[in-house]
């Protein structure tokens, strides 16, 4: 007798689930607790200001770019890269200084191979001489 | 056509027409070319000497480089020679000749020499206008460690 069996099992599930709220009742929740979970839920009264929040997210935003484009920025250029290549300073620029440097370093005999200007193996006033007129060059 | 004291008028020949026309021609040139002859635009020469200023007698320069533009168009450089205060020639771009911009740069080992306000280089111009712009801005200028130091730049006309 399937509906007879299915009343039965309606009746046991609900004396079951009353059996069991009986035996596990819930304690009573404080009303002061409830209180305090209210409390928590409302706004707050002195919010951070809308501008200043903006300005914050603006300046995060600058900085995210700039450190993006620093990270990955182009790559100097092979003429960027060979201008620089007898910087000898190391101020990232390329001037009579460095000529000077050169010919410094050449008159005492401890310059280094590195700064063979003109690749002929080794250091002297020629290399000045080159590096001095490759400074005045105008550009095309 | 014209008209003789008579009253009578009187057919200009061909050959005169074209005389005529061949003076007012040569009246023209001439004229062209006397203005030519006295208008303003006659080169002149014109020499700069340039003085690198360290600021102490007691500062050593060993090596400078300034540029020089003449902005207006109106001049060309011609030449460039070393001053009287600083022994070695400088160094210049031979495009820069006969053009309106040069950087000029020049060093010394004999830095000793070379002390306080120093006579370092002289241009010679051609102006082919009454109103040049001229304008110089000194790079760099060093000391016999090879430090850049503070420094200024000025120009007066030489004889």
């Amino acid at each position: 007798m399937p509906d007879s069996e299915a009343q039965f099992n309606e009746r046991s599930q609900r004396r079951l689930s009353h059996d069991l709220r009986a035996l596990y009742a819930a304690p009573p929740v404080p009303a002061s607790v409830d209180e305090e979970i209210l409390r928590a839920l409302e706004p707050a009264p002195a919010r951070r200001r809308p501008w200043v929040l903006g300005t914050g997210a603006a300046a995060a935003a600058v900085l995210l770019i700039t450190g993006i484009l620093a990270w990955f920025g182009p790559p100097p250029t092979i003429d960027e890269q060979r201008k620089l290549a007898h910087d000898v300073d190391g101020n990232q620029r390329l001037d009579i200084v460095d000529a000077y440097l050169v010919a410094v370093a050449a008159e005492r005999g401890d310059a280094p191979l590195s700064w063979d200007v003109n690749g002929d193996g080794n250091v002297d006033v020629l290399d000045a001489t080159v590096l001095a007129q490759r400074v005045v060059r105008l550009p095309l | 056509m014209t008209r003789t004291a008579a009253g009578t008028r009187k057919r200009r020949s061909p050959r005169g027409l074209l005389s005529g026309l061949f003076g007012f021609a040569l009246l023209a040139a001439l004229s062209s070319v006397c203005s030519q002859a006295q208008s303003p635009t006659t080169p002149t020469f014109r020499t700069l000497e340039f003085f690198v200023d360290l600021g102490s007698v007691e500062a050593e320069l060993a090596a400078y480089q300034f540029e020089f533009v003449e902005s207006a168009q109106s001049a060309v450089v011609v030449g460039i020679e070393a001053g009287r205060d600083f022994p070695e020639t400088p160094y210049y771009d031979p495009k820069a000749l006969r053009g309106s911009r040069v950087i000029v740069a020049a060093y010394t080992l004999a830095a000793e020499s070379t002390r306080g306000k120093c006579h370092v280089a002289t241009l010679h111009l051609m102006e082919t206008s009454a109103d040049p712009k001229y304008q110089v801005d000194l790079i760099v200028a060093a000391n016999a460690e090879g430090t850049p130091t503070t420094a200024t730049i000025s120009w007066t006309e030489g004889q």
